[in-house]
Order: C-alpha cells, then sequence, then structure tokens
C-alpha cells in the first residue's frame, strides 16, 4: 500500500439490533437506575391521570361555585365543589414535582461508570450520536416501563382513596371510558419526556472539544444540565398553574384567594428552586463558600464525630444539584405544612362557629393537603437518598479504603443519615416557618385575630415537620443499609 | 529528517511541531515524527517522559495545543469528533497502557465492538471476535467478564480488537508489559504482522529488547525527540 488516499468519514446510525444490545441493562446500578427511573415515571404519570380525572370531573348547570356535580356523587366537597376543584387539580399536578426531582437523581445513578463506559465506548470507536442512541434507548424504555404502570396504579387509588372510603368522602373520582386515550397519552408524553432526558443527560465521550482522552481521564466531572432541566420542569408546573388561574379568573369566580394562594406557592417555589441552586452553586465555588465551608468543617472537628462530619459533608457538596433541587422540593413542602398549620390552628381557636361539618369539612381539608406535602416530602427525600448512596457506591473504593482502615459499617451509616439531615432538617423546617409565618399574617389581617396563638401554632408545626423528617431520614437509612455495606465491601479496593 | 519516508511513499501518520502541556505539565514539545506504510516505529523513554501523550495525539483521542496531525491522510485538527471515531472503528487500532475494555460487556462482546459500531451485524461482529480471540489464546474467555480477566489477559483482548478491523495503522502502548516472555513474543509477533499487508505499527515501549524488534526507535525525553535511529 503507497498511497493513502482520505476515506470519507461518514457515520451511519446503529443498527437497531446493536443497540438493543448495547443498551441492555447489565450491571445493578444498570437496573437499580432504570428501576427508580420507572418508579418516578410512574408517580408523574399517575399524578398527571389525577389531575386530569379531577378536572374532568362535570360541573352541575347551577352557577353557585360550591354547588355539588351531580354527575360522580360521593366525592368529597373539595372535589365536586366546582369553586375548590382547582385546588385539587393543583395538589395533582404540584406532585409531579418531587416525582421529576426523582427521575433526574436516578438517571444519575451510577453516573461515575456512565461516564467511564460512555469512555471506553468512544475508544471503541462509538461516536457522540451513538452514545446518545444508546442512552435515549435506555432512558426511553425505563420512562416508558413506568408509565405502564400509571393507569393500573390510578385504579389502585382509586380503590383505596375512593371506593373504600364512606359516600361524601371519596378523594378520587371513578376511572371514565376516556382514561385508557388519557393513559395513552401520558404514555407519548413519558416516552417523549424521557427521550429527552436521555438526550440531555450528562455524559463525557461526546464533549467534542475534550477528545476522548479527556473523557477517559475526567471520569468524575458532572455538568449542570440537569439544573436547566429542572428549570424547564418547574416553568412548565408555573405555566399550568397560571393558565388554570386565568380561566379561572375568566369565569368569574368569587372563590379566587385559594388560587392566588397556589399561585403565590408556585411563585414561591420558583424562587425557592433558584434560590436553592444559585446557594448550591456558590457554596461549592465561591471563595466565601469555601471559607465557610471550612470554618463549618472546623466547628464540627470540635464536635465530635468528626469523622462522620466530614464525609457527610463532603458527600453533599460531591452533587450540590441534587442537595439544591431536592431542598427545593422539600422547601416546597415544608411551606404547605405551615399554611396547614395556620389553617388547623384557626379551626380549634376561631372565635365564630364552625359547625361540626364545617370542621370535619376543613380538617379533611388540611389532612388531604397535608398528605400531599408529605408524600411529596417522601419522594424527595428518596430522591437525595438515592443520589447519596448512588456517590457511595460511585466512590466505592475510597470508601473501602475507609472501612479498611477501620471505620465500621454503622459509623458510615451516620454519615449517611448526617448528609440526608444535614439537607433535609432545615430545608423543611425553614420551608414550614415561612410559609406559616406568611401565611398567618395574611390571615390575621383579614381576621383580625391574636397573633401570638397563630405564631405559636407555626412554630409547633414547624418543630413537627423537623422531628417527622429527621425520624424518615433514619428511617431511609435503615432501607439503604445494605447499599452502604456493600459499598464498603474491601473487595472494591480491586476496583479500578 | 535523516530517517524519514522515501519519497514515494505517502506517510501514513505525520506529526509536526506537536507540542501539549497539561494543567501544568508541559509533556510533548515541538515532536516531530513520521510513520510510512509497512514501518514499525518504537517509541521509548523513561517513565513519564511523554509516550502516551504522545499516542494518544497521535491516534486523534487528544487535540494537541500546538502543531499539526495527519493521520491517514486527514489533518486531524479539522475531524471533528463523530468523524475521528469513525476513524476508530474503521482503521485505526488501539491498544491503551491501561483498562480499555467496557466492564459491563463480555470479553466477545467488547472485542467485536469496533465493528458492530461500524454497522455489522452481531453475528457477523461475534464470529470474527471468536477468531480474534483465538489468534490471542483467549478463545476459553470469550464469555467471561472484563474484570474476571488478568491484567495479561485484558491486554490481549485489547490487542485482539485493535487487530479486528484489518486497520492501516496500529498504535500500542506496553503491549506487553503486564505479559510473561512467550506471551509477550505471541503478541507482539501478531502486532508486527499487520506490516505484511502494509499496515505500521507504533510500538510503545520502555523495553530494550521489545524495541530492538522495530525497524526505527524514536526516543523521548521530558517530552522532546532525544534520539532517532533506524535499527534495520
Ligand atoms: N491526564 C493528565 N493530567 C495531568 N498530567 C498528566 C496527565 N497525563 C499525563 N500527565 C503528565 O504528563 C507527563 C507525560 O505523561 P505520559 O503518560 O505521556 O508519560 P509516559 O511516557 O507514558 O510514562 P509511563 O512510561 O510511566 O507510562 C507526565 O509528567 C505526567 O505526569
Ligand atoms: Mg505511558
Amino acid at each position: 500500500m503507497t498511497a493513502t488516499a482520505p476515506t470519507p468519514l461518514a457515520a451511519r446510525p446503529l443498527p437497531a439490533e446493536v443497540v438493543r444490545e448495547l443498551a441492555r441493562l447489565r450491571s445493578s446500578a444498570d437496573h437499580l437506575r432504570a428501576r427508580a427511573t420507572a418508579a418516578a415515571a410512574a408517580g408523574i404519570g399517575v399524578a398527571l391521570l389525577m389531575a386530569v380525572s379531577v378536572a374532568a370531573i362535570p360541573n352541575a348547570n347551577d352557577p353557585d361555585v360550591y354547588q355539588l356535580s351531580a354527575a360522580q356523587p360521593g366525592l368529597a366537597p373539595y372535589l365536586s365543589q366546582s369553586g375548590l376543584r382547582p385546588g385539587a387539580v393543583m395538589a395533582a399536578l404540584l406532585l409531579v414535582l418531587p416525582f421529576a426531582a426523582l427521575a433526574v437523581q436516578a438517571l444519575r445513578v451510577g453516573s461515575l461508570a456512565l461516564h467511564r463506559q460512555a469512555g471506553l465506548l468512544a475508544l471503541a470507536g462509538a461516536t457522540p450520536a451513538d452514545l446518545r442512541q444508546m442512552r435515549v434507548a435506555r432512558t426511553r424504555s425505563a420512562f416508558l416501563r413506568g408509565g405502564l404502570y400509571a393507569a393500573p396504579a390510578y385504579l389502585v387509588l382509586w380503590l383505596l382513596l375512593g371506593l373504600a372510603l364512606p359516600p361524601g368522602t371519596r378523594l378520587l373520582p371513578a376511572p371514565q371510558w376516556w382514561l385508557p386515550l388519557a393513559w395513552a397519552v401520558v404514555l407519548a408524553v413519558l416516552a417523549g419526556v424521557g427521550a429527552l432526558l436521555g438526550v440531555r443527560t450528562p455524559l463525557t465521550g461526546d464533549n467534542e472539544e475534550d477528545g476522548v482522552s479527556a473523557a477517559l481521564v475526567r471520569l468524575g466531572a458532572r455538568s449542570g444540565r440537569p439544573v436547566r432541566l429542572w428549570w424547564a420542569v418547574a416553568s412548565g408546573v408555573a405555566a399550568a398553574l397560571v393558565v388554570s388561574y386565568g380561566i379561572r379568573w375568566g369565569s368569574g369566580s368569587d372563590y379566587s384567594l385559594p388560587l392566588l394562594l397556589l399561585l403565590l406557592g408556585a411563585a414561591v417555589l420558583l424562587a425557592a428552586t433558584c434560590a436553592a441552586l444559585l446557594l448550591a452553586r456558590w457554596a461549592a465555588s465561591s471563595p466565601v463558600g469555601r471559607q465557610t465551608r471550612r470554618v463549618r468543617s472546623a466547628r464540627q472537628l470540635r464536635r465530635g464525630d468528626a469523622a462522620v462530619a466530614m464525609l457527610a459533608g463532603a458527600q453533599r457538596r460531591a452533587n450540590p444539584v441534587a442537595a439544591g433541587t431536592v431542598g427545593a422540593v422539600l422547601f416546597v413542602c415544608g411551606l404547605s405544612f405551615g399554611v396547614e398549620a395556620v389553617l388547623v390552628t384557626s379551626m380549634f381557636t376561631a372565635t365564630y362557629g364552625y359547625g361540626t361539618g364545617d370542621l370535619l369539612f376543613y380538617i379533611g381539608g388540611a389532612a388531604v393537603a397535608a398528605t400531599v406535602a408529605v408524600v411529596g416530602a417522601l419522594v424527595a427525600l428518596l430522591a437525595l437518598a438515592l443520589s447519596l448512596s448512588d456517590h457511595l457506591l460511585a466512590t466505592r473504593r475510597s470508601v473501602a479504603a475507609v472501612a479498611a482502615l477501620g471505620l465500621e459499617p454503622r459509623r458510615l451509616l451516620g454519615v449517611q443519615r448526617r448528609a440526608l439531615t444535614d439537607t433535609a432538617v432545615p430545608a423543611v423546617v425553614s420551608g414550614s416557618l415561612v410559609g406559616g409565618l406568611l401565611y398567618q399574617w395574611v390571615y390575621v389581617l383579614e381576621h383580625l385575630a391574636d397573633v401570638g396563638i397563630y405564631s405559636a401554632g407555626v412554630l409547633a408545626a414547624s418543630v413537627l415537620a423537623g422531628v417527622l423528617i429527621a425520624l424518615a431520614c433514619r428511617l431511609v437509612v435503615v432501607l439503604l443499609a445494605g447499599r452502604v455495606r456493600a459499598a464498603a465491601a474491601l473487595e472494591h479496593l480491586r476496583t479500578p | 529528517m535523516s530517517t524519514g519516508p522515501s519519497p514515494d511513499q505517502v506517510p501514513l501518520l505525520e506529526l509536526d511541531g506537536v507540542s501539549h502541556a497539561y494543567a501544568r505539565t508541559p509533556a510533548l514539545r515541538e515532536v516531530s515524527l513520521t510513520v510510512a506504510p509497512g514501518e514499525v516505529v518504537a517509541v521509548t523513554g523513561s517513565s513519564g517522559s511523554g509516550k502516551s501523550t504522545l499516542l494518544h495525539v497521535a491516534a486523534g483521542l487528544l487535540r494537541p495545543q500546538a502543531g499539526r496531525v495527519h493521520l491517514l491522510g486527514h489533518d486531524l485538527a479539522g475531524v471533528d469528533a463523530t468523524a475521528r471515531a469513525v476513524l476508530r472503528r474503521s482503521e485505526i487500532g488501539i491498544v491503551l497502557q491501561y483498562v480499555q475494555l467496557v466492564p459491563d460487556l463480555p470479553v466477545l462482546d467488547n472485542v467485536a465492538l469496533p465493528l458492530t459500531l461500524n454497522g455489522s451485524s452481531l453475528a457477523a461482529a461475534r464470529t470474527a471476535a471468536a477468531d480474534a480471540l483465538a489468534e490471542v489464546g483467549l478463545t476459553d474467555a470469550a464469555s467471561a467478564a472484563p474484570a474476571e480477566l488478568s491484567g495479561g489477559q485484558a491486554q490481549r483482548a485489547a490487542v485482539a480488537r485493535a487487530l479486528i478491523t484489518s486497520p492501516r495503522i496500529v498504535f500500542a502502548d506496553e503491549p506487553v508489559a503486564s505479559l510473561d516472555p512467550v506471551g509477550g513474543r505471541q503478541v507482539l509477533d501478531l502486532l508486527r504482522g499487520v506490516t505484511a499487508r502494509g499496515a505500521a505499527l507504533v510500538l510503545i515501549t520502555h523495553d530494550n529488547t521489545v524495541a530492538a524488534l522495530a525497524d526505527r526507535e524514536v526516543r523521548l525525553r521530558q517530552g522532546s525527540v532525544e534520539h532517532e535511529a533506524v535499527l534495520r
């Protein structure tokens, strides 16, 4: 061979057979990622189906907004009264947020191994488009699998929260003939979101400027893309809120205060997300942030279990985006908790008469809203736990090295608990205080009530929320124990 | 350059004044190098002299900060990530110094990768991969996971993968450092075998007896070419 005329270097899309083979789930991290993603997608799907089902409850002909819907008898007033229904729709839509946060974290499970794999595949000749194709295939199928569970899950929920409850208190409308249609639409939406997330999941190896060599070296690098994604989700929800509020406003309802509050809530959510993300990034990078951390860790060193505190801090800082988004979701859950506190306080202290039925109505409403907030908080906590334990597995060599030096598993679990509570408790408690004190201010002005009692109620609720979330963190750590022990296994000393 | 290719041969690889520095460490300084068809070039030098960096730059895995790289007629500066990936899976073979097998894929599929990525059917690629594994004496390890291989076995699997596309140029970074003398000799013979069909081999080694098998030796010292010699 003497001539070396350059051959054209065009790439074709991979054959479907090859994509399927390469995208197959193999490692336990792959399976966990797929399962957690599917669970999050199922949650999003159910929340969407609930929102649609509630929104579709037909109105009575009577223009009175408190009129009960006749088409679905037995529903609780929050659903049957056309004036209250938008609130229930909002609650369902807001549930999408924690599940979206869970999905984002779920996709990052094993991200270090994914980075590495992408680099190695690129070395063997995979183009950036090939890598994207494999990721999209994986993510989309996980989302679709989750979506398949959405309608059955809705049916189960309806059995529990609808059929099983006495007439007049049912919290979900019966499935209608169009449920399969709505399900199909939800599936299509989830498949689209899954494909989008697959394209945008941060991985090196497709980074043109770096070259494959750098991809192989800089295996730990992370990009900030999920932040923008989070923004997209949050803006979408905010837009939905604005639109539905506009519709209500346009229809001339006089029941606009709860909607106004919800809108306010959405605005606070966006602001809180933004602030938490900025703060997390700042804390991770700025000199002031570094200084603060140094002072903090010095204080922790003096305060006892220094090794645990330092490891926990390192773990949280390793993924500021996870801590930021989850913190924001938990903050919103706290907000709702604070507002509930004011409402409940008002029921027990109001001097003007509540009938027994009214009281039940309000307590029931507060309980439902609180339950939604608790579910949201738990899902968010799960997302954080996922990200933390993933970091643990990603760094299992160092973890094993630490374990080899004599840090026993019990204290490693302590690290996990510490990392969780240090994010979750402040977020929930501050959310509850902010929400409660703000709403109390509105409420007290409106009803000329006693500030002291309400402040006490809000304080008590915030303490309760803090204790509950701390307990939840402990519970999550117990669930994580297996993964922590696995990460500390000494055979990881051989892991590259 | 006194030892360049004869004028009628267009070089497969041409480095011209290539320099590269990592964060603080200058790894390559003004390196120029030409590799002709059918040639075996040994790149030697002490640890940290820039041998691996040279390989990464020459194979298009790393963009140098200065200088030009012409590989198989392409000016790599103008070749994007996709085209460089296509080059890797169709026309060049790479054996790196450390891990290079995808941990999640069995050895057979790892060796088949360049073919499957290039559009072959799975069945055809696996048949070819089985043959390639047989050549390096790894038939028994075909279904094993890379983590189950010894260092030397993994290196042989990497050699099988690098050769599976009948590349026009092969880059090998210490391909026999973790092999016993007999296995090492066998792998070296396989690698040198590519010259029979006009392909070239760039062999990185710190071992003088390995370097002695090359047609030409280029010795690096602190990122610069210290010495260049025709051996045969
Ligand atoms: N990813 C990297 N980041 C920073 N510095 C690097 C990186 N890779 C290599 N270096 C530095 O560049 C210089 C050359 O490294 P290189 O790996 O090319 O040497 P080498 O000749 O292959 O050594 P060895 O024989 O030990 O493999 C060394 O000083 C090394 O520390
Ligand atoms: Mg080297």
